[in-house]
This record gives C-alpha cells, structure tokens and sequence, in this order.
C-alpha cells in the first residue's frame, strides 16, 4: 500500500519544481503562464474536489473558483511550500466551503434530488472506460465505485480530507500536514480513523469485502 | 491487548509504522484470532477498493473555462488600475485641469469672501464721507460750525470704538449718537480707527455679533446724514452768500458754541455807524413783514431781537447782506413752523 503514495509523493515534488518558473511568471502578471498550471492540475484538483463533494458538476465549479482565487492570491504565494500542494490547500477550503454551503441549503430546503448521496445514475460519464473489460464487469464496477464514494462521503469532514489525500490522491504526511496545517501525528491517527470508519462502512453496504 | 485496541492499531500495522515489538503482538494476536484476522483483510481490501477508484477527467474545455475567468478578472483589475495609473497622457492633464479648478474655486471663495471684509471696517470706508459733508455743513454754518458737525461726521468712528471697549453692549443707537454729536470730544482718526483693526483680529469668533453692530452703526449713520442733508438743503441755497461772508468776516475769531443757545437764528454783523445798521435792519424786518420784539443798544454796539416767518427768512438775509459783515453764529435745525426768532448782535468796527 505505501507503493502509491511515494510515487505520487515524487511526481508532486517533480511538479512542484517545474511550477516554479511558471508562479513567477504568474506573480509578474502573465495569464498564459497560469494557463500552462492550470493546465497541468486541472485534473487533479477536480478529482480531489469531485471526491470531497461527491458531485462532478459541483467538483467542477469548485474548482473554478478556486484556480480563480489562486490566480488572485498568487502574488501573496512565498514558495515555502510547493504549489501544488498550496493550490490543494486552496481547492480543500472552496470544497468544505461548498459542502458547508450545501448541507446549510439541505437543512433549510430538505432533501434534494441532486443531492449526490441519492443520485447515482450519470455521476461517473466522465470515467475512462475500460474497453478490455466485458459491459457487465464495467457496470459493476461502477455500481461498486459509486458505493465505495458513497461511503467516502458519508465520513466525517475531517476524516474524509486525509483519506483523500492519503489514500486517494498520494499526499506525504508533511504535505498533508502543510495544506491542513496540523502535526503528521495527528493527520496519521486522523486517517487511521478514517480507514477504520470507512472499513465499517463499506462492510455495512457490501456485508463481507473478502 | 484487546481486539478493539488490535482493530484500532490495524491500519499503522498495514503501514508499518509500529515499533518491532507492537508489530510482534499484533501478529501474534492475529495469527490466533479469526475476528481481527478478518478485520485486517477487511481493512486491507477498503484500501485497494479506495485506491481502485478511477480519476475523474476535466469536463471539455475546463481550462478555458477557467482561463475566461481568470482573463476577465485579469482585465477588469488592468482597467481599474489603468484608470488610476497607467495612461500618464490622461492622468497628467486631468491632475493639471483639477489642480487649476481648485485654484479657481479658491479664488471665487476668496473675491466672495472679500465684501464680508469690507463691512467690518465701517470708519476706514466712510472716511471721505465726513469730509464731504464737512465741506457741505461748513458751506453754510458759521465760524462755530466746525466745531459742532465734525463730531457729527465722526461720531460712527468714535461710537464704533467705544461699543467695543464695552463689549457690544451698546447704549440706544440714536441717543448715543446724539448725545456724542452734541457734546462728545472729538476723537482722532487714527484712534478711530485702531479698534477696528483689533476688531479685525477675531473676526471668525465675533463676526455675528459685528455684524449687528455695524448694521446699526449704519443704519444710524443713515439717518444722520438724511438729517444733515435735510438741513443742508434747507439752507444751502438762501443762505450762500451770507454764510459765506460769516465765514471769510469769522476767520479766527470763531467763537465756541454756546449750550445756551436756543431754537433762534442768530446773526452777528459788523458795520461801521451801529445805529444807521439798526435803522436799517428795522426796515428790512419790516419789508418781509417780520416784528422787532426788542432793542438793546450797549457800549459799541447793540442787540436786535425780532421775529420773522420761516418763509421770508432767505429774503431778510440776502436784505442785509449790504449792511456788514454777517456772522451767522447758530440756524436751529427745525424751522418748519410759522416764524423764527432772530437775534442779530451788531458790533461797530473797531
């Protein structure tokens, strides 16, 4: 298991290198530059977001907003940490400010019909297909990776930000640490927690994973 | 150690993050407990279930989307900024054309702000005014005259510069300008002026309070010199030629006005036979249909008390007007009833 989130660790700091050059170009002003990172973490800060809100149409006007509010912040951007992992931060915020936003919605106006929770059909169009495999395998699958967000969701704020950085999205403790601004001791337990919550509900929705 | 503490423990076991002797315990315990040993294969698989979940891709065209947004924001801050920066060939005429209105308004407040001013120094600007009507008052009045319109024409100067000594608290205009054009000394220019320059000082503090009291100073000025025109031309056209002969006869000899003067004209004139001019003084009298009340002859000279109608008084002065030198010594104010009394004093020539 900690095969993937070394990798990933890696492929961040190699990112975080070459952005440098780019962020300052930003700072100076220049839109094309900004482009280029937008560009090159488009899709992982949508999927960070999409697994946050559980919803793609909301993920993606997150994250709008937040390369938006990057791109205004990017003077004030020091390079204490890499960028990546400061446009993470910025994308977690908008994420919990949405959710925020829409469970205050979801108390006043009642259970939607959008709400992600209860809509399952047309919410992963965007996922490669795997052509190799036969349609029933690809449907269940899907059913199976709409259960297992389902319960992402489900988990406490908290709790499911370090299972998608961690688990999800390959973050090192530190990097972890930086964008939630707490120990890594506390982001390990935090996710130990999260693993077992998620262990619980997954067993709830499948019975036995084994 | 517990199967909750064990369950608890399970996912820094996965990640090998216990130390050699909690990693020793667990998997002792696991080896000889099927519930844990299924909870650790449990907790395995939700791992590779999370890690299996596939990458969402970016909807068409979201960089741009995001681009559009950024490019929007980027030029409306570029025009704020522009507006307030940038283009100096704007900047610097519009800078130049608002320093220039400033100037310009100021200067408008200032050229209104100047009449203001002007109303707080009352005596510097009616200054030619009491020359003016010095010269007219002199015109007629005899020798003594001077000595009573000057105070008159003056007076605002001097009340002006009293009030302030009392603090604005102002006898009744109009008696306290009588009574100083009767009887107050006749204060200097320069005194005259000096309060008014102090009072120029705080000028903010006590502007409403000055002003009323200018206000009244004028209004009271007003009506003196309506008085004193009224009285001028009354007399200005008749009496002429005799005062101008009391003048040239009264050169340094103008004798001080007397307070028991009463509402009569008096006249001295100066001949060389007294009683040839008394003669003749009583035909006059007699040809504007005046009376002679009473005759007193003295020393070298004598004394003529009649009375004449207001009307043919200007007849009865231009009549003697041969006789000598006229002297006119007094010409009451109020001479619009019927007949005035007329004293003529005549003194032979030494």
């Amino acid at each position: 298991m900690p095969e993937r989130p070394e990798s990933g660790d890696a492929q961040s700091r190699t990112i975080g290198d070459d952005d440098a050059g780019f962020v300052a170009r930003c700072q100076r002003g220049e839109t094309e530059a900004f482009a280029f990172l937008v560009r090159r973490h488009q899709k992982k800060m949508l999927n960070i977001a999409y697994r946050m809100i559980g919803d793609y149409d909301e993920a993606c006007d997150t994250v709008q907003e937040a390369f938006l509010a990057a791109w205004r912040a990017i003077g004030k951007f020091r390079g204490d940490a890499r960028f990546s992992t400061w446009l993470c931060g910025i994308v977690l915020n908008h994420a919990k400010s949405h959710l925020a936003q829409r469970t205050a919605r979801s108390h006043s106006e009642g259970a939607s019909l959008d709400d992600p929770a209860t809509s399952a059909e047309g919410r992963f169009l965007n996922e490669p297909c795997c052509w190799e495999a036969s349609v029933i395998e690809q449907i269940e699958k899907r059913e199976r990776d709409m259960k297992v967000q389902e319960c992402i969701t489900a988990l406490e704020g908290e709790q499911r930000e370090v299972l998608v950085l961690r688990d999800i999205q390959g973050f090192s403790y530190e990097e972890i640490g930086a964008m939630l601004k707490l120990p890594e001791g506390t982001v390990k337990s935090r996710l130990f927690r999260a693993r077992n919550a998620l262990k619980d509900g997954l067993l709830k929705v499948f019975g036995d994973l084994t | 150690m517990t199967c909750k503490e064990i369950e608890n423990r399970l996912p820094a076991y996965l990640e090998h993050l216990l130390s050699p002797e909690e990693k020793e315990t667990i998997e002792g315990h696991l080896a000889s407990c099927p519930r844990c040993s299924r909870a650790c294969e449990n907790l395995r698989k939700t791992q590779r279930l999370v890690q299996d979940l596939p990458d969402v891709e970016p909807p068409p065209f979201f960089e741009q989307r995001i681009m559009s947004g950024v490019r929007e924001e980027t030029a409306q801050k570029q025009g704020i900024l522009r507006k307030l920066f940038y283009p100096l060939y704007i900047k610097v005429p519009i800078q130049a054309f608002a320093t220039l209105l400033v100037a310009v308004l100021a200067f408008s407040i200032y050229r209104t702000v100047i009449p203001e001013f002007k109303d707080l120094a009352p005596p510097a600007i009616t200054e030619p005014e009491p020359a003016k009507g010095r010269a007219t008052a002199e015109s007629i009045k005899a020798p003594g005259a001077p000595a009573i319109v000057t105070p008159v024409m003056k007076a605002p100067a001097r009340d002006f510069s009293d009030k302030k000594r009392q603090g604005f608290s102002a006898p009744p205009v109009e008696d306290g300008a009588k009574a100083d054009r009767i009887t107050g000394p006749q204060p200097s220019l320069p005194e005259a002026r000096a309060p008014v320059a102090k009072s120029a000082a705080p000028v903010i503090a006590t502007r409403e309070k000055e002003s009323l009291t200018l206000r009244a100073e004028a209004l009271r000025r007003t009506q003196e010199r309506a008085d004193k025109q009224e009285v001028a031309q009354s007399f200005e056209a008749p009496l002429s030629e005799p005062v101008r002969k009391g003048k040239m006869a009264a050169m340094g000899t103008a004798p001080a006005p007397s307070q028991a003067m009463d509402a009569a004209v008096h006249l001295t004139i100066q001949v060389k036979d007294v009683s040839v001019a008394v003669r003749e003084i009583e035909e006059r009298i007699g040809q504007v249909n005046g009376r002679v009340i009473e005759r007193q002859h003295r020393d070298a000279g004598a004394l003529v008390k009649a009375e004449v109608a207001v009307n043919n008084l200007t007849a009865f002065l231009h009549g003697i007007e041969a006789i000598g030198w006229i002297k006119v010594k007094k010409i009451p104010r109020d001479l619009s009833n019927g007949t005035v009394a007329v004293n003529i004093q005549i003194t032979g020539e030494p």
